[in-house]
């Protein structure tokens, strides 16, 4: 996964229904129709899925283990390697660990600061901050 | 003659908004804001004020208009904000212009960007250093792994 594109097939589902359903309206431009397109991003901590804003360029992130729903299973924390290391992650920065946190790598051209680009959020405050837009 | 006094922009605003702010009086253009009051004397009389700020490509962003009624010996402090996002219009704000208004506006205003900019820093740097401690722990958990896994392993060959 090199390029950003849509992944409407049975590979690349789970993040892509994820983007789909959970921010139909771009947190950072408001448009309804961002057409959320995904790319993977390696990282040390975790893997990460990034998306993409058709419209406004905004690129948001969430780590594979949230995505995949690993850090809500306590199963799955104590039995697989990306729960676990996403666990501690999380505690050891202050977060919790059954939340899904979403990063906004890039504000896009909607925005005209760049006050949220950095920055994480929960996906109940991005979704708040779509309604406002 | 009466007059529109345009507030100045402030160093921290230009930092997080950049851009530079346009004065339209009656549909002519009659300048820009930059780091000192814009001062224009005007006749008396219904004028429409409208402000916008230039953003990428050549492209003007959060218009905002506003029709103002100047008596004789007015003088009126204009205050324009900047939008957050491109679809959204700036803000006018006039009142009555004193010395102090003034004063009190402009340290308002650096003041709420400052904390602002300041508290996103704040978070930034904050999330990197727990990312810091979050990978120092993952480490030491895999170098305790790895030790309890050479030990076993140490044990099964001795035995």
């Amino acid at each position: 996964m090199f390029e950003f594109k849509r992944y409407d097939g049975f590979v690349g589902s789970v993040p892509q229904k994820f983007i789909d359903s959970n921010f139909p309206k771009c947190p950072m431009c408001g448009t309804n129709e961002p057409y959320w397109k995904l790319k993977d991003k390696v990282e040390m901590m975790n893997n990460r899925t990034m998306f993409l804003c058709d419209k406004c360029g905004a690129i948001l992130s969430a780590t594979t283990a949230d995505l995949s729903g690993m850090s809500k299973s306590k199963a799955a924390v104590l039995f697989t390697t990306a729960g676990l290391m996403n666990a501690i992650g999380k505690k050891a920065s202050g977060k919790q660990v059954s939340t899904t946190y979403i990063k906004i790598e890039e504000v896009g051209n909607a925005q005209t600061t760049d006050i949220y680009k950095g920055r994480e959020f929960s996906v109940d405050e991005l979704k708040k901050m779509a309604d406002t837009i | 003659m009466p007059k529109l006094i345009f507030l100045r922009r402030t160093q921290n605003e230009v930092e997080v908004f950049g851009g530079e702010v346009f004065v339209d009086i009656d549909g002519k253009n009659n300048g820009k804001v930059s780091f000192s009051n814009l001062i224009i004397d005007i006749p008396a009389g219904e004028h429409t004020i409208k402000m916008y700020k230039s953003h990428k490509y050549d492209t003007f962003i959060g218009f905002a208009e506003q029709k103002v009624v100047l008596g004789e010996n007015d003088e009126l402090m204009v205050r324009y904000s900047c939008p957050m996002t491109v679809n959204q219009p700036g803000n006018i704000d006039i009142s009555d212009y004193s010395k102090d208004k003034e004063d009190e506006a402009i340290i308002k205003r650096n003041e709420a960007i400052r904390r602002d900019k300041d508290e996103h820093e704040k978070q930034i740097n904050e999330a990197e250093a727990k990312y810091s401690r979050g990978i120092i722990a993952v480490i030491c958990v895999l170098i305790i792994i790895a030790i309890l896994y050479w030990i076993n392993i140490s044990l099964i060959y001795r035995t």
